[in-house]
């Protein structure tokens, strides 16, 4: 059956998470162990190039989120790991990736994170009403991004919930702390 | 057009049980003519440690400065002089790691980041 992961980003808050996704539950079954280690997509250039790296959470208009993307390279490899970045959000047809943040390994010898939320513009609420029926907080090893994502889905379909919104991630402290996501489960009146 | 995004902000932020009122409907998106503001120069371009601003930001370039111990201004020099050769306008999430042991360099690492408009005015 396929999934809907739909994380509203709005204006100024971290996001709507609804129930859709990109990829199939059974694809992101396969594949909920080894984030770090996915083969880099092949995706053309100028789709590549179309996909903005903001710094900030707010995209300035509603957005879904596609999902979760932690780049980590040797220290001194950082222009790739931006590249990486935007081919892996392009890839999931993203628009932009939002959050952007760069953290570098506590010495020379250890792994740079390149992380952010890749999201597209999409306007899930669609104007109607809603009432938040509790809050979600996942936390989960660094590298376990999609299982963060899938984690966050299931608790909100254990509360009936039709979409979460205010999704925002953490980056985990250090080069092993766990990742953080939250958000709101709400239902549609 | 579009409607301020303040009005947008006030609608979603801090949200608790009870009817919610959906966001107004807005389409601002990154302009494609970034800039504001001009070009910083290398000695204004500030170095901060937050890792996001206050104000729409677009990620050009990532910074990882190495450099020899005892040569830690050398490097806040040079992650100033990449960011003005980059057009940024600022450098976000600013680190610093001391080499292990003596010999080994010295990490100075930072996102540069050019100020844009979010249509719809933020």
């Amino acid at each position: 059956m396929r999934m809907i992961w739909a994380f509203m980003l709005a204006a100024t808050t971290p996001a709507c998470l609804a129930t859709a996704s990109a990829h199939s539950e059974s694809e992101h079954a396969e594949h909920d162990d080894d984030d770090d280690h996915d083969p880099l997509p092949e995706v053309a250039a100028e789709r590549v190039a179309r996909v903005h790296l903001l710094n900030k959470e707010d995209a300035g208009e509603p957005t879904e989120v596609l999902g979760i993307i932690d780049v980590h390279t040797k220290s001194g490899e950082q222009d790739r790991a931006l590249q990486e970045l935007r081919v892996r959000a392009a890839a999931l047809d993203a628009d932009a990736v939002v959050g952007v943040e760069f953290h570098h390994g506590e010495h020379g010898g250890e792994a740079t994170h390149l992380s952010g939320t890749a999201v597209r513009y999409r306007d899930l609420i669609g104007g109607r009403h809603y009432e938040v029926i509790g809050d979600l907080d996942v936390r989960a090893p660094m590298g376990h991004e999609r299982q963060a994502l899938h984690e966050l889905q299931a608790r909100a379909r254990d509360m009936s919930a039709d979409l979460v919104i205010g999704v925002h991630f953490e980056h985990g402290e250090g080069g092993d702390g766990p990742l953080r996501v939250t958000g709101k489960a709400i239902q549609f009146r | 057009m579009r409607p301020a995004l303040a009005s947008l902000c006030l609608a979603l932020v801090g949200c608790v049980v009870g009817e919610e009122v959906p966001p107004p409907r807005v389409v601002p998106v990154v302009a494609e003519a970034p800039i504001t503001s001009p070009p910083a120069t290398t000695e204004s371009i500030p170095l901060l440690q937050v890792h996001h601003m206050d104000r729409p930001t677009e990620v050009i370039a990532i910074f990882d400065i190495h450099a020899d111990m005892g040569h830690e201004n050398d490097a806040l020099a040079e992650l100033r002089r990449r960011a003005a050769a980059v057009g940024a306008h600022a450098v976000l999430g600013v680190e610093f790691h001391h080499g292990e042991g003596g010999d080994e360099p010295t990490h100075l690492s930072g996102i540069a980041v050019r100020f844009i408009e979010l249509e719809g005015g933020e």
